[in-house]
């Protein structure tokens, strides 16, 4: 995991003013100006991008606001893929815990 | 961020399968990534090639002139001092014209200095004074006196000056010096009849060769090895001089893996 160690506790954030970003259909093409990667983001990990950029969110706070954004129910997004796409986008370096290690 | 857009049921039914996907351990983000192991190869599968065929003819300064014209074959009378590297002229009494050698240095696309060429791509250097022969005779047996009087003018005087600087101006086939080094005369060769035997080499690429510098990379730079090394040779010299503005052919590439190898 890129950003070490993480708890349900931790809060997680994402700048988005780093980001360029172009929808194409329903892929967002994010480049990210820091680290000079193009991440293929579709529209679960995009929904989770705009929901952290808004403000700190642990795993579970931010599923509920995940799922309003894609209007969308648990039964169809389980929240451990909303956690699970948390923890890819932290490998991509897109998201970070604001407050890690608890 | 977020399309608000199509809700119908075909377009979440797209969504919902690609959240099972996800589920099912799918990425649910791709990154595009220019790796590092992605820009070595594109920096060291360049290719050049040659747009039409070429001729470098190197001498045994290392100094080179590259372009496409002919060099007219001949035979010389006085013996074959020559050891020429690259395509087997220069051996034995067999060579090029003097005139064709000086047409193509003067129709030369390209010139390079002394020590441009890398030693081992030089042909050796003509042989002594005492093979060549006065008036295009072959009396090997010349002593000094019969020297020296060749080299008295006919006003008397010695033309040792233009003997040593090699003047090049003799072309009825009397024995050239070998003082002239440098300043791209001829008659710093050996040569007999205005065939010259020895000093030069010639290294020809066809039209449409294809010559890949990554594969004479090493560790610290370019491997010069075969007729290929000699082209390479001038390609990075003429990088370092001109740089991308250079129109010697595949400038570019030889510099995309220059840049590679740190150089």
């Amino acid at each position: 995991m890129a950003a070490g160690p993480y708890s349900d506790e931790t809060l997680w954030t994402a700048d988005i003013t780093r980001l360029v970003i172009r929808v194409m259909e329903d892929v967002n093409l994010t480049f990210d100006t820091l680290s000079g990667d193009t991440h293929a983001l579709n529209f679960l990990s995009a929904a989770v991008i705009q929901v952290l950029s808004s403000g700190k969110e642990t795993f579970a706070s931010a599923a509920p606001r995940v799922l309003e954004t894609i209007g969308m129910e648990e039964s169809d997004c389980p929240k451990g893929l909303i956690k699970d796409t948390i923890l890819q986008l932290d490998e991509a370096g897109l998201v970070i815990p604001a407050r890690g290690g608890e | 961020m977020q399309k608000k857009n199509d809700q119908s049921g075909t377009f979440l039914n797209r969504r919902r399968q690609l959240l099972k996907l996800g589920a099912a351990g799918m990425p649910m983000v791709l990154t595009l990534r220019a790796s590092a192991a992605q820009a070595v190869i594109s920096q060291l599968t360049c290719v050049i090639t040659l747009p039409g065929s070429l001729k470098i003819l190197v001498d045994d300064t290392g100094a080179a002139w590259v372009g496409d014209g002919s060099l007219e074959t001949g035979t010389t009378k006085g013996k074959g001092k020559g050891k020429g590297k690259g395509k087997g002229k220069g051996k034995g009494s067999e060579g090029w014209t003097l005139e064709s050698i000086n047409a193509f240095k003067e129709n030369a696309d390209f010139v390079f200095d002394e020590g441009s060429v890398p030693s081992e791509f030089r042909p050796d250097e003509c042989e002594e004074v005492e093979e060549c022969s006065s008036g295009g005779g072959d009396d090997d047996g010349d002593d000094d006196d019969e020297l020296l009087a060749h080299l008295v003018d006919e006003n008397g005087s010695y033309a040792l000056n233009d003997f040593l600087a090699g003047s090049g101006d003799d072309d009825d086939g009397s024995c050239h010096g070998h003082g002239g080094g440098g300043d791209d005369d001829d008659s710093s060769h050996g040569h007999d009849q205005g065939v010259v035997d020895c000093g030069y080499a010639c290294y020809e690429y066809s039209s449409g060769s294809t010559i890949t510098p990554g594969d004479f990379v090493n560790g610290s730079g370019f491997n010069y090895t075969g007729d290929e090394g000699v082209f390479l040779a001038l390609a990075v010299s003429h990088s370092e001089s001109a740089g991308l503005n250079s129109s010697f052919p595949g400038v570019s590439c030889v510099i995309s893996v220059l840049n590679f190898v740190g150089q």
